[in-house]
């Protein structure tokens, strides 16, 4: 039987956590499973600064969940870019939630990879080499989409969070 | 059991070549196979008790098709006894740790609108709706 493992985000100020969210639509809210429609990004605005983890909520007969990746497909529309703190080199640690915010997040300047990466980006414990071996969480993953002032229309696009599990 | 796996060049083809005391199994495979699984089929082959020295068989399964050819080794093989004990030390190319290890994959969308494509299609979703109402009222009549 394979493990159990969610993604979960967190949000407002004090941090309350949704798990297993359906989707990681971006806007101008602090708010899970937004409507993108209801909460469009003015251009050359930020979105709201995601803060989410896989959460591993059931071993399930492993021993071991680790080298998480993360990446986006498919490209952004006009000339956004989509920042995160996930990285495979110089990772700056578990990054501290904070308040969500539509301004620039510090460690969360990384372009969000656009295929898989070769080895993890997003670390357990603070460490890209860290491990699960029981229930846990990862270090949060921070990602956010930057506009352009020339963009019009907005993006529609899917997130990958990738882990090995070991029997 | 001793296997070694190869990978086909230019191809997504892997065999495996699995000794043991039983003999030598030569398998074709469409899809990776772990350890354990070769153990598997090795066993099924085994307690199939065909006569034949050489079977040759096909399992299609829902990733793939694994073809075999299984070799048996006489039960009383009079070099036995010199032979070294196996020592069940997988050979297999890839790290050991692969034969247990999977890697799984979460996808969710990231759906994310701009202001002014908002706003038109507000502006166009309206309008669409007005001309319905208007077209609905005129049926009225």
């Amino acid at each position: 039987m394979a493990a159990t493992v969610e993604i979960d985000e967190a949000n407002g100020a004090g941090e309350t956590l949704t798990h297993n969210i359906t989707n990681s639509n971006m806007g101008s809210a602090d708010a899970v499973n937004l409507v993108a429609a209801s909460n469009p990004i003015v251009p050359g605005d930020r979105s709201f600064v995601k803060y989410q983890k896989i959460h591993v909520t059931a071993m399930g007969g492993s021993s071991l969940i680790d080298n998480l990746k993360v990446w986006r497909t498919t490209a952004l529309g006009g000339s956004a870019t989509h920042v995160t703190n996930a990285r495979e080199t110089s990772y700056a640690g578990a990054l501290a939630y904070a308040t969500p915010v539509d301004t620039s997040v510090a460690t969360v300047t990384q372009a969000m990879p656009t295929s898989e990466p070769t080895g993890a980006n997003l670390g357990i414990g603070g460490s890209l080499a860290g491990s699960l071996s029981g229930t846990g969480s990862s270090d949060y993953l921070g990602h956010q989409i930057v506009t352009d002032a020339g963009d019009v229309a907005g993006a529609s696009c899917t997130m990958h969070y990738q882990y090995d599990e070991t029997a | 059991m001793i296997f070694q796996e190869r990978k086909q060049p230019n191809s997504d083809e892997y065999t495996y070549d699995v000794e043991d005391v039983f003999g030598t199994v030569h398998i074709e495979s469409s899809v990776k196979l772990t350890g354990d699984i070769l153990d598997g089929i090795v066993m099924v082959l085994l307690k199939q008790n065909i006569s034949a020295e050489e079977i040759r068989g096909e399992v299609k399964h829902d990733k793939g098709v694994v073809q075999y050819v299984f070799k048996k080794r006489p039960m009383w093989e009079d070099e036995d006894e010199a032979k070294q004990p196996c020592n069940d030390t997988p050979t297999s190319t890839q790290k050991p740790e692969s034969a247990s290890t999977r890697t799984r994959l979460l996808r969710i969308p990231i759906l994310s609108w701009c202001a002014r494509f908002a706003e038109a299609f507000r502006e166009a979703w309206k309008k669409g709706a007005k001309s319905q109402r208007e077209s609905d009222a005129g049926k009225n009549y």
